[in-house]
């Protein structure tokens, strides 16, 4: 969201604070507030917990003889609040990661850096992430040399912390906001760094977004995130699965099941397909991604650019069964490998107590959605409205030719590829086939519910939101009726 | 690097073998921002100083290019005509900025508190 606030003569950019509930997100910020002389804003605080969010304003520092305006801001750790999150994280210029080290739960804050860090690393250009390594004071806090080894491959910065005393939060916050800078040269050089005022100029700015987005259909805070996101792969909306289980449940749910450990040397007839999808299980086996689930729910996973994931119902007793299974998927998949997406296998893992439970494994893809993301943070309102007409045409060609699918693919902007592809390629967890499925819209009906929210959106945050839609009207009139071009104006206007 | 606690204490020993000692701060060259301040002074605003002396660093970077200078910025020397200003590079990334007030100090007191104080900085 890094932009150049003219009129104060300042660059703005967002350092975002990510991490559990619990890590020691807020605490950093206050320490790291006491330490520049400023103040923490707490909107909608509730005992101490973060509902919302954090906020700093911090101004230091100097880019091209421009002052750095911070805004520092933390998102709620809590799992039922996981949506705020993802919305805090997508403003991000740069994040810094706080973990918590303590031996108990170190665990479990690697698989959230194994999820935040490949999310990271997926933006253009890339968000820089700092691993605030807290909690360092603990007498059973891991050792130093195990922090970076936990990691290795992935280039992230570590750094050591004690936020109930301040040790470390400054150099993690420097560290960041050189990440930023980098970013923000990333954009000036591809001519993508925006001017003007920021879209969120405060805290209560920042609220009413959430707010909306809210309204607009992002999950209420009463929704477990974790049962919203693997119910339904038909409103599938975002790449991330459920977030991995909090550790006090976590020993509880395993005595039931045998936790899937990627195997390469797993045995043949159980892998499909056979050649391939032994070697991504290769891959991913080194990834140490560990999928989770809340209660009986789906399984799911993710990290390191790929998904795991088996409906709550795979899994089987008898052996024969599975087999049959796996053959019926592995048929699914070769009957409409046209509008799939490459890397991907369908393994039957062993469940523990005879059981085989059956497991999908997709490799992540750039979506429509982060293609539209981008375009909408375009400074020219012709480039965006050209964008945003060309995601609505690969959304309705999309929906078009999955109609020759024989299952039912949800069309949604997380679930299509964003390549300008003349065959769309669907990117995201095969569905299970079956009865009883409510029909995906099509035409206007679905440029309606996949682009509207965004549009909704532009036309808040953008001053030049008429000449967007002008040149979406311009775009229209050069094509007939009944058109995804002629829809989107349409709908455009309408707002 | 030394951690923030380890930083804060260097930076009281500084201004203990400074006389005159008005602030002084470790800065961050590539963001101007600062990992450790100490100021003596409410009304000397360090975190600007220290943004635009990050600035003066680049400049003199530049300039050395432009030169075809191959050596390296060991310090950099401003006497005012009331107060002494140093700025010793510590790495390539970061800088200590320290100023003094001239009518108590003088350029080799500034010198020599900043050099045996500033292998601790880059522990």
């Amino acid at each position: 969201m890094a932009i150049i606030d003219e009129s104060r003569g300042v660059l703005v950019v967002r350092i975002v604070y990510d991490g559990p509930a619990l890590s020691g997100k807020t605490t950093s910020l206050r320490a790291l507030a006491r330490g520049v002389s400023s103040t923490v804003e707490c909107p909608g605080e509730l005992g101490g917990r973060t509902l919302f969010f954090d906020w700093v304003d911090y101004v230091g520092g100097l880019f091209e003889g421009r002052q750095i305006r911070c805004q520092i801001i933390s998102v709620p750790g809590q799992r039922e609040l996981l949506h705020r999150r993802k919305l805090l994280l997508e403003t991000a210029d740069a994040v810094v990661l706080v973990l918590d080290t303590r031996e108990k739960e170190w665990d479990f804050s690697l698989g959230w850096a194994r999820e935040v860090i490949p999310y990271c690393r997926s933006k253009d250009p890339p968000v820089g992430l700092v691993l605030q390594a807290n909690k360092r004071d603990a007498p059973d806090a891991v050792k130093r040399e195990d922090l970076g080894r936990a990691l290795t491959g992935t280039p992230v910065a570590v750094v050591p912390s004690t936020a109930t005393t301040g040790e470390g939060t400054r150099e993690a916050f420097v560290l960041a906001v050189r990440l930023a800078l980098d970013r923000v040269r990333a954009l000036s050089s591809a001519g993508r760094l925006r001017t003007g005022k920021p879209t969120e100029d405060g805290p209560q700015d920042l609220l009413a977004k959430l707010r909306t987005a809210e309204q607009d259909g992002a999950a209420p805070v009463s929704e477990s995130f974790a049962q919203a996101a693997t119910s339904s792969l038909a409103v599938e909306a975002e790449p991330w699965a459920a977030a991995p289980k909090t550790p006090a449940t976590e020993g509880a749910e395993q005595a039931e099941e045998l936790l899937f450990t990627p195997d390469p040397l797993m045995p043949g007839g159980m892998i499909w397909p056979p050649v391939d999808g032994r070697m991504l299980l290769h891959e991913v086996a080194s990834l140490g991604i560990r999928p989770a689930r809340a209660g009986h729910a789906d399984w799911c996973g993710s990290g390191s650019g790929f998904r795991f994931h088996s409906f709550s119902h795979a899994i089987f007793a008898d052996q024969s069964h599975a087999r049959s299974e796996l053959i019926e998927w592995a048929r699914l998949h070769s009957i409409n490998a046209a509008h799939l997406s490459k890397g991907r296998a369908v393994i039957l893992a062993d469940a523990g107590d005879g059981k085989l439970r059956l497991w999908q494994i997709v490799r992540a893809e750039a979506t429509l959605r982060e293609r539209l993301a981008l375009a909408l943070a375009l400074t020219n309102p012709e480039h965006v409205a050209n964008e945003v007409v060309g995601a609505a045409v690969q959304l309705v060609a999309a929906r078009e030719s999955f109609a020759a699918a024989s299952v039912q693919f949800p069309c949604t902007l997380w679930t299509i590829g964003s390549s300008n592809s003349y065959r769309p390629t669907f990117v995201g967890l095969m569905p299970e086939r079956g009865n009883g499925v409510t029909p995906e819209p099509q035409g206007q009906a679905l440029l309606e519910r996949e682009l509207s929210p965004h549009l909704r959106e532009l036309r808040r945050a953008r001053v030049d939101y008429d000449e967007v839609v002008a040149r979406l009207g311009a775009l229209a009139q050069l094509v007939g009726q009944g058109t995804p071009a002629r829809w989107l104006s349409e709908l455009a206007t309408g707002l | 690097m030394a951690t923030e606690k380890q930083l804060s204490e260097v930076l009281e020993k500084i201004q203990t073998d400074s006389n005159g000692f008005i602030a002084a701060s470790l800065v961050d060259l590539d963001s101007g921002m600062t990992l450790a301040v100490k100021a003596a002074r409410s009304d000397f605003d360090l975190t600007a100083a220290s943004a635009y002396n990050s600035e003066l660093v680049k400049q003199k970077l530049k300039i050395m290019k432009t030169l075809g200078l191959n050596g390296t910025i060991e310090d950099m020397l401003i006497t005012l005509s009331d107060q002494i200003h140093l700025v010793k590079l510590i790495g390539s990334n970061t800088f200590l900025y320290l100023a003094v007030d001239r009518k108590q100090s003088n350029i080799a007191i500034v010198r020599n508190a900043v050099n045996k104080h500033a292998a601790a900085l880059s522990a």
